[in-house]
């Protein structure tokens, strides 16, 4: 039956895949990796600056709730469809219980990986040095994800 | 979502209506998407051309899935394949334009010529696909 749609399906999962691939670099390359960096991303140079005053000053301004959900409101319908067609896809193609799990967890790593910025603005700068490791789990599972279709459309 | 997998798009009803104005949907986004690819103005640094292709990949990826969906079920076998592969090779080729143009700016003039043509492309498909759902 799936042997018409292999192309379409396969072709899919890599683009999914890409999408999170390159999302994880603009991530890294606009934020940064280490916990200060991702610090002075979302709290500013100056409050960077307060924690420790030798850093260079990037002159980069607080994110503020506004900026966040320009960015995340975008996101959010984005990642809706784009969880509702792979999932939709994965639970058709490989309907066992273990397909319903990595749903909720996928799920669960997206509304984290949302709230966290939020949280950060709120004070909670323990956030600042999970982020990053938290945008590569979400991203992960993202990818996890295409390349589990993308093998069992072409190898079933 | 069952015709994804299953193809079932010729029962009357909803579902030709929805995929109809899907397609209607798809025809402006192309449109706009256009009108951006000829007053394409080349990234200059490889985070502006990642962020280009970061949106390409998500919104040229599920549109090309819909249409080759449809596709299966009302274009030739001899044809879907290299109908679906157009679909899904084009966005590889803009991408790898858009990277290219951050180095070799001398193909950057490439990059909106074929980002308009890619539009056109995708919109001339959607308009065959939506058309052959109703002139069988």
């Amino acid at each position: 039956m799936y042997a018409d749609f292999r192309i379409p399906l396969a072709a899919f999962s890599i683009f999914a895949g890409l999408v999170f691939v390159t999302g994880v670099i603009l991530y890294a390359g606009k934020a940064g990796i280490s916990t200060d960096e991702n610090y002075e991303y979302y709290m500013g140079s100056e409050a960077a600056r307060r924690q420790q005053p030798d850093r260079v000053d990037r002159f980069l301004a607080a994110k503020t709730t506004a900026g966040i959900l320009k960015t995340q409101t975008p996101h959010s319908i984005g990642f809706a469809i784009l969880f509702f067609i792979l999932f939709h896809l994965l639970r058709s193609l490989h309907p066992a219980k273990s397909t319903g799990w990595f749903g909720l967890l996928f799920l669960l790593a997206l509304l984290v990986d949302f709230a966290m910025p939020f949280c950060m603005l709120s004070g909670w700068s323990l956030f600042a040095a999970l982020r990053f490791p938290f945008v590569c789990f979400f991203a992960a599972c993202g990818i996890g994800g295409s390349a589990f279709l993308c093998v069992k459309v072409c190898w079933s | 979502m069952k015709f994804l997998l299953t193809g079932e798009i010729q029962r009357p009803g909803g579902l030709r209506l929805l995929i109809s104005l899907a397609g209607f949907v798809f025809l402006i986004f192309e449109a706009m998407t256009f009108i951006l690819g000829w007053n394409h103005s080349s990234p200059e640094t490889l985070t502006l051309a990642l962020e280009e292709i970061h949106i390409q990949f998500y919104l040229r990826g599920i549109e090309a899935l819909f249409l080759s969906s449809i596709a299966v079920t009302l274009i030739d076998k001899s044809w879907r394949n290299v109908f679906s592969a157009a679909l899904f090779l084009i966005p590889v080729v803009h991408a790898g334009l858009v990277i290219g143009c951050v180095w070799f700016p001398m193909i950057c003039n490439a990059v909106g010529i074929f980002s308009g043509m890619a539009s056109l492309l995708f919109a001339v498909a959607a308009v065959v696909l939506v058309g052959k759902l109703y002139v069988r």
